[in-house]
């Protein structure tokens, strides 16, 4: 091995070193010792001489200290000095006998006393020097600089709402992606501009603030914490304080009414529970944990304690605290006080959506069991009371169950909802446009894995809305309509799917621009007749979104067709309602995957079908005269005086009917995206709420059908999509 | 020895309000000879294209920050020498080490007094004077 490379670095250090000016650091030249250092620890490691590595992780670990003012200049650079002679003995050694024979531990003691002192009592280590440089000369700037104060303050005002509205659109952006590292930075970075300025101007609410939210984004930053829409929405709360702190200051300067102060301590407390969410435990701590921290007894004490109060007869850790005088009543009802507190600042908890979905399905499971035994023909022939009064007992007890277990992954779509309009402030006010936001049908629920999934889509069509629907006020002014214009979130459940419609009142399609631009395009050819519909629908298509569409707000040039697949690829469906100068509404419909739908169950021939019941109209037997039968065309009927197509159920699946006569079988009208038409069977069963299962993946497309249920008694029934009945009955 | 007080320093601080703090600050201590930059890059191109004595620049900005912004004047033939102060939100330990092991000639932490800067600045002029 050759330590002479080795030697050689370490001996130009302690050359170097001889001319350094003791008294005071000299950074440049701590820099170079700090490089050299670690070039020598790397050195050191390949060549397995543990004792240089050592000292010399050691030793760079000591000048950091001193560099960061951890540790008094002169007493560090002493030792440092010692070290560096120590150093070049240990390398002496290795160069002559390939090892050293003394040894480094009483130095590295010492090293440790002197890097352990006082110093080091900052908690997190990372920070030494910041409380001392913070407190004194900042307070003594305040006076000094009070004239300057005035003009500085109002260009911090300024600069400072500017700074922060950037964060806003940042969170959005952050909100779509949340692992991208530089909208994360983008955030941050505001934070701390406004944090710095604040610290010079003294306005230590804002600073302190701004600190506060900029360690939990430096978190998140290093993922010590996840970016979760929550996190999200306490950053923009934050951001809000601070921008109301900071208007508050503008109220101020300007001689305006003082308003009440802005109170930071809940937003604090949130981001400091939030900080901690990350590297501790939710699940309160226990008594004696507390009991120590608060230095009422030690751990050794609690340990003794701890195995005495379980040796029989057993006894609660507080009793035997109290009855052997180790801890007053006193002592113990307070860390009580406390730990309660702990648990009531959690009330909710978080669980993994995958334990829900095995939750869900093994209630399912349980439901059928129960059912089989309800029908047990052994059972009911035993003709026993108890038996039947405890089994009609398990029954209300199971549905309870299942339906408890249910309704645990619905949340009603207000969240998403207040994010949207969120999205449409803050969109709005960054491109000068006047927008309004009504919200219709908050409460309407849906599953909590389908309100992640038709987010992306939704931002995408309000981003929309807002860029290209809107027109400035000058403009809706000069049209003859309010200055400022509204965007309209509705939803609601509509054949057994979730509606969600964003309708704007903006200048809504223009039917000779599109033609335009999907004849050059090459999508239709100028010859084509299309109806209104089709024209709008022309958007939707791949190929139709341009480049030009790029805006600072849409960011990414994505296109309308990329929200159609997306929604596409969820089974939903997607339409555009337009009128020119009137505005746009974009129709989404989903369907509630996995969540709980009113059915109704009919049968036909043997088999036994659930339609939503949202989906259904009416059931009707008709006369006779009520039907129509063209020869070559469709067969309707005359539903108080609306014709509708009937569609045979048995025909479409294949089955032999009881009844093909519509005035011997039932009809069932049913509602589809756009129309209705009845549908032939034989009989109705009865009404069931029945949790959707899926099909699973080789099964799922199957047209008609959106997904199977167990009924009451046990068995399967498929569950029939209306809007795809009526495709395969056209297609017929 | 008195330090020069007509040497040129660049402030580099992405938030304005910011810049004018430092260029404040520097007033009472008598230097009024100063220029500022918005970013690393801003800052890098000025200092290429104009005589600059010293730089204090702001260790978080946008598009190049004041570490990359250090390494790019300590890689440069010409600007290697170069002055350059680092001013950070807090004493942080890591972002103080990299910049140290860059070759920063002395960091500054926020908040900051007139005195306290001055007394950085000369120490930093003086060092290299001899």
């Amino acid at each position: 091995m050759d330590y002479t490379e080795l030697r050689r670095e370490i001996d130009e250090m302690a050359s170097s070193f001889l001319f350094l000016e003791k008294k005071e650091i000299e950074i440049p030249l701590a820099g170079q010792f700090l490089n050299q250092l670690e070039d020598v620890t790397k050195r050191a490691g390949t060549l397995g001489a543990a004792e240089v590595k050592r000292l010399a992780g050691a030793l760079s670990q000591l000048l950091e200290k001193v560099i960061l003012e951890g540790v008094d200049t002169e007493k560090g650079y002493g030792l440092f000095e010692r070290g560096i002679v120590l150093l070049q003995a240990v390398a002496d050694g290795y160069c002559n006998a390939g090892r050293y024979d003394g040894s480094v531990d009483g130095f590295m003691g010492e090293l440790a006393s002197c890097m352990g002192t006082p110093l080091e009592a900052e908690p997190s280590g990372a920070q030494t020097a910041a409380p001392a440089a913070e407190a004194s000369p900042g307070a003594e700037a305040a006076g000094k600089d009070r004239v300057q104060d005035e003009s500085l303050l109002k260009d911090f005002i300024t600069e400072g709402l500017e700074y922060i509205g950037e964060i806003e659109l940042n969170i959005l952006n952050l909100e779509q992606e949340p692992d991208n590292k530089d909208y994360i930075n983008a955030i941050f970075r505001p934070f701390h501009s406004v944090k710095g300025v604040a610290s010079f101007l003294n306005l230590d609410g804002i600073r302190t603030l701004a600190h506060d939210l900029e360690t939990l984004l430096d978190k998140a930053r290093n993922e010590a914490l996840a970016v979760t829409p929550e996190l999200i929405d306490l950053i923009l709360d934050g951001s809000d304080t601070l921008k109301a702190m900071i208007g508050q200051l503008r109220d101020d300067q300007e001689g305006r009414e003082a308003t009440e102060l802005i109170d930071t301590s809940d937003i604090v407390r949130r981001i400091k529970l939030a900080e901690q969410g990350a590297d501790l435990p939710k699940e309160p701590k226990k008594l004696g944990t507390i009991l120590v921290e608060e230095g009422v007894i030690n751990e050794d004490e609690l340990q003794g304690a701890l195995e005495r109060s379980q040796a029989p007869p057993s006894r609660k850790l507080g009793q035997t605290l109290i009855s052997e005088g180790m801890a007053s009543p006193k002592d113990v009802t307070r860390a009580l006080r406390k730990q309660a507190q702990q648990v009531t600042d959690s009330n909710t908890i978080r669980v993994d959506i995958k334990k829900l979905d095995d939750l869900i399905d093994m209630v399912g499971e349980l439901v059928i069991t129960q059912s089989m035994i309800r029908q047990s023909e052994t059972l009911k022939s035993l003709g026993d009371r108890k038996i039947v009064r405890d089994i009609s007992l398990l029954e209300s007890i199971t549905s309870e169950l299942q339906r408890s277990s249910t309704v645990l992954r619905m949340i009603p779509i207000k969240q998403t909802f207040q994010r949207m309009s969120r999205l449409v402030r803050d969109l709005s006010k960054n491109s000068g446009k006047l927008v309004n936001v009504v919200t219709v049908g908050e409460d309407t629920e849906i599953d909590r894995n389908m309100v992640d999934e038709i987010y992306n889509p939704l931002v995408h069509m309000i981003r929309n809305a807002v860029d290209h629907g809107m027109e400035m006020p000058e403009d809706r002014i000069k049209a003859g309509k309010p200055e400022r214009g509204t965007i309209k979130l509705r939803a609601f459940h509509r054949g057994g799917n979730i509606v969600l419609e964003i309708a704007d009142d903006g200048r809504g399609l223009n039917r000779e621009k599109i033609c335009q631009k999907a004849i050059k395009n090459g999508l239709i050819s100028p010859t084509d007749a299309l109806t209104d519909q089709e024209v709008n629908r022309l958007i939707l298509l791949p190929g139709f979104s341009t480049a030009e569409k790029i805006t600072d707000v849409s960011g990414r040039g994505v296109g309308m067709d990329v929200v159609k697949q997306a929604v596409e690829k969820l089974r939903g469906k997607m339409d555009i309602q337009s009128t020119e100068g009137a505005g746009t509404t974009f129709v989404t419909s989903f369907p509630l995957t996995m969540a709980i739908i009113d059915g109704m169950i009919v049968k036909v021939g043997s088999e036994r079908y659930i339609l939503p019941t949202v989906a259904i109209r009416q059931l009707i037997r008709p006369d006779r005269a009520a039907y129509n039968c063209i020869v070559g065309e469709a067969e309707t009927i005359n539903v108080m005086g609306r014709l509708l197509p009937l569609v045979r159920l048995h025909t479409l699946f294949d089955i032999e009917p009881v009844n093909r006569n519509p005035w011997e079988a039932t009809l069932v009208v049913m509602e589809g995206e756009k129309r209705s038409k009845c549908l032939l069977v034989d009989e109705i069963l009865g009404k069931e709420e029945v949790v959707i299962k899926n099909l699973g993946e080789s099964l799922k497309r199957i047209k008609g059908v959106s997904g199977g249920a167990i009924l009451g008694d046990g068995n399967v029934g498929l569950i029939l999509d209306p809007e795809g009945l009526f495709e395969m009955a056209e297609t017929n | 020895m008195d330090v020069n007080k007509t040497i040129k320093i660049l402030i580099v601080d992405d938030f304005a309000t910011m810049r004018k703090v430092i260029r404040n600050l520097l007033k009472q201590g008598g230097f009024e000879n100063v220029a500022e930059a918005e970013d690393g890059a801003a800052a890098f191109k000025i200092l290429k294209s104009q005589p600059v004595d010293f730089v204090i620049s702001d260790w978080n900005m946008p598009n190049m920050s004041g570490l990359e912004l250090l390494k790019a004047v300590r890689a440069d033939e010409e600007l290697k020498e170069m002055p350059f102060l680092m001013v950070t939100a807090e004493a942080l330990k890591d972002n103080i080490v990299a910049a140290v092991k860059a070759g920063v000639s002395n960091y500054i932490v926020k908040p900051f007094t007139a005195e306290v800067l001055n007394e950085k600045i000369e120490k930093i002029v003086k060092s290299m004077a001899a």
